[in-house]
C-alpha cells in the first residue's frame, strides 16, 4: 500500500485544530456552560424565581396578617409549606419548565443539528445540559426553602436550633431529590415528543396525581411516592389531600399504602432518574431530529 | 422617492364584510383534524360522554316503566338520576381535558405565525387583526365547545326525547342555555390566556407551560392562604373553584362544592378575560402594519 | 464494515452505494450510488432536488432508509470520529435566542472539545475570516441575513475540519458577500480542505467549482465538470417570447439556421431555438437599426437550471 496520511490542512487560513480527542468533562462542562448561560439569560427564569418565592410570603402573612397568629406554629407551617408547595408542586413544575425544554428547545427551535454534526458524546451533551438544569432550579428552590425557613421563623415556637437546621437539610436534600428525578421523566419527554409540556402536565401531574389516589400499588409508578416516603415522620397530614368527592368515590375501597423506606426511595429516586437519562441518551441518538420538513419542498 | 418600511402590501381589492375570520377558523381546525394527540384526546371525551349516554338511557327508560324494580332504587342513588346536577358534573369534568386541548392547540397559534413571520401572509390578505386574533379564539372556543356543550345539550335533547308528555320539557328548557352559558365561561377566559400567552412568548410549549404555571401558582396560593391564615374567602382567588361557583349558579345548584361568593368568583373570571384580551389585541395590532 | 474513518490521501470523502431515504411516502433521495473526491464539489439541482436530504443523510442527522454511506471512510451517523473532521453550515437561518453572534460561534467551537482560551481564539479567527469581527460582540436578533449567513459559517470554520458541508451559503448576502464567500471558498479547497457546497444557482456553483454532481427529484442526474452542464445548456433549445405589435413580420426577420419552432399569439411571438445567441443578435441588431417592427419586451423563458434539467430528463 502506498497510500499516505494526509498532511493537515495549512494553518494559514483557519484557526488553531480544537484537540484531536478531547476529554469527556471538557465536552460536559461546554453542555452545562452552554445550558446554564441560555437558561439564566431569560425573562423565563425571573418568572420561575417569583413563583417559586410565593411561599416565602405566607408565613409573614400569617405572622402580620393573620387574626390567630400566635396559635400558628412555625414547624407545622414550613413543614406544610416545604411539602406541599415546594417539593409537590414546585419540584414537578420546575422540571415541566426547565427539564422538559433542556432538549424540547433545541427540537423546537430547530437547533439541534449544531449539536449532532459535533463531536460531542451524545451523553456528555445530556448529562451536562441536565446538570445546568440541577444547578439552575436547584438555586431557586433551595434558596426558596432557606427563606421560606427564615420567614418561618417569624412564627410561634420555631427558630433557629440544630434540630430545625437538620429538618432544613433533610427537606433541601428531599427537594433536590424530588427535581432529580421528576426533571429527568420531563428532559425523556422533552426529547421523545414534540409537545412536551402537554405530556408532562400529563405524566407530572394529570398521572402522579391519580396514581397517588387510586387503590393498589399503582403509586409506586410515580416519582411523588418515593418523594413522599423520604420526608420526615411528623409531616402534615400527607395523602390527605384527596377533595371529599373524591375521597367519597373511593370510600368503599380499602386504600392500602405500601410504605418505602426512605433509603429504598432514595435509591428508587436515583435509579429511576438514571433510566430516564439513559433512556433519554438512547433517543438523541435514534431519533432523526432534522425532520421531514429538510425534504426541500 | 417613496420609501415604504412596510414588510409587506395590503389587500387592494374588496374584502368580504362579515365573518372573515371564519377562513382562519376552518385552517385551524383543518390543521388540528390532522394531529393525532388531538384526536386521543377527542376520543377521550368519547368515552365519557358514552358513559353518561348510557346514563340518560339507562334512566330513562327505567323511570318509564313503573313496574321495574330497579325503579325505587335509581331514584335513591342521586349520582345516577339525570338533573341539572348531571350536566354540570358533565362539564366540570370535562374542565381538565379542555384546558388541556386548549393548551395543545392554542399555545403555538400566535407564536408560531410570529416566529415565522405568518401574521404578515395573514394580514397580505383581506383580514385585519381583529379578523385574526378572532379567528384564533373562535377556533379554540368551538373546540372548547366540542367538548363541553355540544355532547351535553345532545344529552339534554335526547332526555326530552326520550321522556314522554311536556312536563320535561317544561322542566328542563333552560338546560342548554345553562349548558352552554357554563361552557362559554369555562372556554372563552381559557382559550384568551392561552393565546395571550402565546402572543407573548417565541416558544408554543413555553407559552402552553405559562399558563399552566399560573394556574397552578394560583390554585396552590390561594388554598395555602386560605389554610394558613384561617380566611376561606381566599378560595375565591382559585380559578378552579371561581369557575365551578359560577358554574353552580348558572345552573342553580344549592350544595355548592366550595361555597365562595359568586359575583367574586365572576369578577376573578372576568379580570382573567379582560387581561388577557388586552395582551392579546396589544401583541397582535403590533404586527399589523396600518393600511 | 469498518467505521473508522479513512485517512488517505486518495479515498473519496463521500462514498454513496444504492442510497435512498423516504419519508413516509415520499421519496427524497432514491438510489444513490457515487463518489465524491477531494476538493470543492457543488451539488447542484432545483429546490427539492434531494441536496440537503444528502447532505442530512452525509452528516448522520438521517438514517439511510436503504443503501450505505460512508464519509471520510466511515459511516457519519453518531460516529464521533467522523464528526470531529466534518462541519456543517445549515441552509436555515436557526440561532440560539438572546447570544451575540461570538456566544453562538464561542458555544458551539466548545462543543468541538475546545477550552475556553481556544474556543475563544477559534472565534475571534473565525469571525474575522467572515468579516464579522466588528459586528461579533452585536446580538443575533440585530444581524441582517447576509451576516447571519456570514456568522453560520464562522461557526462552522472554527473546527479545522477537513470536509465541510455548506448548504446554500450564498443564500441572502448581496453581491460583496457572494464574491467574499466564493473567494473563501475557493482559498479553503487551495490549501487542501474538501467542501461540498449545495445550490440552486449555476452561476454560484460555477464561481467556486468546475466539479459538479447534478440532483434532480431526489436521483443523481449528471457528474462532472461545468463546461459540460454549460454545453448542455447552450444545446438544448431556448424559448424566446418578444413581445410585439406585429409577430408575423418579426418572426421573418427572426429566422436563422438554429431556429426550430414560432408560435404566434396576439402581439405575442414565441420561437424556439438551439442557438439563443444568434436570435438575440438578430434582436439587438433590429433594435439598434429600427428596421423592424415596434418590440416591447424580450423574455427568455427557460434559459435556467429547472429547464437543463428538464431537458436532461427528456433525453
Amino acid at each position: 500500500m502506498t497510500e499516505e496520511p494526509i498532511a493537515a490542512p495549512h494553518a494559514v487560513l483557519l484557526p488553531p485544530a480544537p484537540p484531536e480527542r478531547a476529554g469527556y468533562f471538557n465536552y460536559f462542562r461546554a453542555a452545562y456552560g452552554h445550558a446554564t448561560v441560555m437558561m439564566v439569560r431569560r425573562m423565563r427564569v425571573v418568572m420561575a424565581a417569583v413563583i417559586c418565592l410565593l411561599p416565602v410570603l405566607i408565613p409573614l402573612a400569617t405572622a402580620f396578617l393573620s387574626r390567630d397568629r400566635f396559635a400558628q406554629e412555625g414547624a407545622v407551617q414550613f413543614r406544610m409549606l416545604v411539602e406541599h408547595a415546594h417539593i409537590t408542586m414546585l419540584a414537578p413544575l420546575l422540571a415541566l419548565f426547565f427539564g422538559s425544554m433542556l432538549i424540547g428547545e433545541d427540537i423546537e427551535a430547530r437547533n439541534i443539528p449544531y449539536v449532532l454534526t459535533r463531536p460531542i458524546p451524545r451523553s456528555a451533551w445530556v448529562l451536562g445540559r441536565f446538570g445546568a438544569y440541577l444547578t439552575v432550579t436547584g438555586t431557586i428552590l433551595l434558596l426558596s426553602i432557606g427563606l421560606t425557613f427564615a420567614s418561618s421563623t417569624s412564627l410561634a415556637r420555631f427558630g433557629v436550633s440544630a434540630t430545625n437546621l437538620g429538618i432544613l437539610a433533610q427537606y433541601s436534600a428531599v427537594a433536590v431529590l424530588a427535581l432529580l428525578g421528576n426533571g429527568a421523566v420531563a428532559v425523556f419527554l422533552g426529547a421523545l415528543t414534540k409537545r412536551p409540556i402537554i405530556f408532562g402536565v400529563l405524566v407530572l401531574y394529570g398521572w402522579q396525581q391519580l396514581a397517588m389516589k387510586v387503590p393498589g400499588v399503582i403509586d409506586f409508578f410515580t416519582i411523588q411516592k418515593y418523594t413522599d416516603a423520604m420526608l420526615p415522620a411528623l409531616a402534615s397530614e400527607r395523602g390527605m389531600q384527596t377533595s371529599p368527592a373524591a375521597r367519597d368515590a373511593l370510600l368503599e375501597f380499602t386504600r392500602e399504602v405500601y410504605a418505602v423506606g426512605a433509603a429504598k426511595a432514595c435509591i428508587t429516586l436515583l435509579l429511576i432518574s438514571a433510566v430516564f437519562l439513559g433512556l433519554t441518551v438512547l433517543v438523541v441518538r435514534a431519533r432523526q431530529f432534522a425532520s421531514a420538513r429538510a425534504i426541500g419542498a | 422617492m417613496p420609501i415604504y418600511r412596510r414588510t409587506y402590501r395590503n389587500y387592494d381589492g374588496d374584502p368580504r364584510r362579515h365573518f372573515r375570520w371564519a377562513i382562519i377558523v376552518e385552517q385551524e381546525i383543518r390543521v388540528l383534524l390532522k394531529s393525532k394527540v388531538f384526536l386521543l384526546f377527542l376520543s377521550g371525551t368519547l368515552i365519557h360522554f358514552l358513559l353518561r349516554l348510557l346514563q340518560v338511557v339507562a334512566f330513562d327508560f327505567i323511570m318509564q316503566d313503573p313496574n321495574s324494580p330497579l325503579r325505587p332504587f335509581l331514584v335513591s342513588l342521586t349520582a345516577v338520576v339525570v338533573n341539572d346536577e348531571t350536566f354540570f358534573d358533565f362539564i366540570r369534568i370535562q374542565g381538565p381535558l379542555v384546558f388541556v386541548c386548549l393548551l395543545f392547540a392554542g399555545s403555538g397559534m400566535i407564536c408560531n405565525d410570529l416566529r415565522n413571520h405568518l401574521t404578515e401572509i395573514y394580514f397580505s390578505k383581506p383580514l385585519t387583526w381583529r379578523d385574526y386574533a378572532l379567528g384564533k379564539l373562535m377556533t379554540l372556543v368551538f373546540i372548547g365547545l366540542v367538548f363541553t356543550a355540544v355532547p351535553a345539550i345532545f344529552l339534554t335533547l335526547l332526555h326530552n326525547l326520550m321522556m314522554p308528555g311536556l312536563e320535561t320539557i317544561q322542566a328542563t328548557w333552560w338546560w342548554p342555555f345553562s349548558i352552554l352559558g357554563f361552557s362559554l365561561i369555562m372556554v372563552v377566559p381559557g382559550a384568551l390566556a392561552v393565546l395571550a400567552s402565546s402572543s407573548l412568548l417565541r416558544s408554543e410549549n413555553y407559552a402552553g407551560i405559562m399558563v399552566f404555571m399560573l394556574l397552578l401558582a394560583d390554585s396552590a396560593m390561594s388554598g395555602i392562604l386560605a389554610e394558613t391564615l384561617r380566611r376561606p374567602g381566599f378560595l375565591v382567588l382559585n380559578y378552579g373553584i371561581a369557575l365551578n361557583r359560577v358554574g353552580e349558579e348558572l345552573f342553580g345548584i344549592t350544595f355548592h362544592i366550595v361555597d365562595v361568593p359568586w359575583g367574586q368568583a365572576a369578577g376573578l373570571i372576568a379580570a382573567v378575560s379582560a387581561l388577557s384580551l388586552v395582551i392579546l389585541a396589544q401583541r397582535v395590532r403590533r404586527a399589523e402594519v396600518p393600511a | 464494515m469498518n467505521d473508522t474513518p479513512d485517512v488517505t490521501r486518495d479515498a473519496p470523502v463521500v462514498e454513496v452505494r444504492g442510497l435512498s431515504k423516504w419519508f413516509g411516502e415520499v421519496i427524497a433521495v432514491n438510489d444513490l450510488s457515487f463518489t465524491i473526491g477531494r476538493g470543492v464539489t457543488g451539488l447542484l439541482g432545483p429546490n427539492g432536488a434531494g441536496k440537503s436530504t444528502f447532505i442530512k443523510l452525509a452528516l448522520g442527522l438521517y438514517r439511510p432508509s436503504r443503501g450505505t454511506l460512508r464519509v471520510l471512510g466511515g459511516a457519519p451517523r453518531n460516529n464521533l470520529d467522523v464528526l470531529r473532521r466534518i462541519a456543517y453550515c445549515p441552509e436555515t437561518d436557526h440561532f440560539y435566542d438572546n447570544m451575540t453572534g461570538f456566544e453562538y460561534v464561542y458555544w458551539l467551537n466548545r462543543y468541538w472539545g475546545m477550552g475556553k482560551k481556544d474556543a475563544r481564539a477559534a472565534t475571534e479567527s473565525a469571525c474575522e475570516l467572515v468579516r464579522m469581527a466588528d459586528r461579533m460582540h452585536d446580538p443575533i436578533d440585530e444581524y441582517s441575513k447576509g451576516m447571519r449567513q456570514r456568522i453560520k459559517l464562522a461557526q462552522c470554520l472554527g473546527s479545522r475540519a477537513e470536509l465541510l458541508f455548506l448548504d446554500e451559503p450564498m443564500a441572502g448576502l448581496d453581491p460583496r458577500g457572494r464574491e467574499e464567500i466564493f473567494a473563501l471558498i475557493g482559498r479553503l479547497g487551495d490549501e487542501g480542505y474538501s467542501v461540498i457546497v449545495s445550490s440552486h444557482i449555476l452561476y454560484e456553483i460555477e464561481r467556486v467549482t468546475d466539479n459538479v454532481v447534478l440532483m434532480y427529484n431526489g436521483s443523481i442526474l449528471a457528474r462532472g465538470r461545468i463546461h459540460e452542464i454549460r454545453d448542455l445548456i447552450d444545446e438544448h433549445p431556448h424559448t424566446i417570447t418578444v413581445e410585439t405589435p406585429d409577430p408575423r413580420a418579426l418572426s421573418l426577420q427572426l429566422l436563422h439556421p438554429g431556429a426550430m419552432s414560432v408560435e404566434f399569439e396576439e402581439g405575442k411571438l414565441t420561437i424556439r431555438t438551439r442557438d439563443p445567441a444568434a436570435c438575440y443578435e438578430k434582436l439587438n441588431d433590429m433594435v439598434l437599426e429600427n428596421n423592424g417592427p415596434a418590440i416591447k419586451s424580450i423574455r427568455c423563458a427557460d434559459d435556467d437550471l429547472q429547464s437543463v434539467f428538464a431537458y436532461l430528463v427528456e433525453k
